[in-house]
């Protein structure tokens, strides 16, 4: 049986990782996604079937424009509310293995 | 010769050494050595989770967000069943049944796409760190 250290070394830090952050691999969530991009494509649509008698230029940025809004507001919804949760729930988790 | 250098110096040893080590020995390096790993690696983690947080926001910004995205989304997403409204002539009851269906659908839409954008950013923190664990360990094995 040989052993090498410096394997065990990184095997125990995957290890860990996998532990704490399986779950990351599997995101994101198809159905999320899927919601997200079938709603604003639905969004967009309706405002360029409507806008389209004024232009095609027009329409474009009227369908534009509101699926851009809903998702800038969902990124920064995303940065400052829901992310900020679950990295403190990580951090709590590896806290754990600091102070031994 | 403080902890850190010590356990690197555990990491060094050669097989050859290791192989004629006592048991009792032996497992107390190979278990220091991986608390070392879990260690290091947690601190890693917990540095990047620190400086990628962003400023959380207050309830009442929140509440405030929600009202703009179910207010606005309304009114754009109401357009879909204003078309078919039209269409069908321009009774009330359809145009109210697009403002409701118009903010729930923006609600959807939005809490949707952040789920899904969390999800992508968490996933790419976690494909860096796992890419940044196998580098090391090809550069030192």
């Amino acid at each position: 049986m040989t052993i090498n250290l410096k394997e065990e070394y990184y095997a125990a830090q995957m290890k860990k990782l996998n532990d704490h952050e399986q779950d990351h691999l599997a995101e994101p969530s198809k159905s999320a996604l899927l919601w997200a991009v079938s709603l604003s494509v639905v969004e967009g649509g309706a405002a360029f079937a409507l806008l389209l008698e004024a232009g095609l230029l027009i329409a474009v940025i009227g369908a534009l424009l509101p699926v851009c809004l809903l998702w800038a507001l969902a990124n920064m919804h995303a940065d400052h509310a829901e992310l900020p949760e679950k990295l403190d729930d990580l951090m709590e988790q590896y806290n754990d293995s600091i102070q031994s | 010769m403080n902890r850190d250098a010590r356990l690197a110096q555990y990491r060094q040893i050669p097989p050859e050494i290791l192989q004629r080590m006592p048991n009792a020995d032996l497992n107390y390096i190979k278990a220091e050595v991986e608390k070392d790993g879990e260690r290091h690696l947690s601190n890693l983690r917990v540095a990047k989770f620190k400086a990628s947080q962003k400023q959380r926001w207050s309830s009442e910004v929140e509440q405030f967000l929600k009202f703009v995205v179910i207010a606005g989304g309304a009114l754009t997403f109401s357009l879909a069943p204003y078309l078919l409204a039209t269409k069908l002539g321009r009774s009330p009851i359809a145009l109210t049944l697009g403002f409701v269906g118009g903010a729930i659908a923006s609600h959807a839409a939005h809490t949707n796409a952040a789920r899904a954008l969390v999800g992508i950013k968490l996933k790419q923190s976690t494909e860096q760190a796992r890419k940044a664990i196998l580098l090391n360990q090809q550069e030192d094995v």
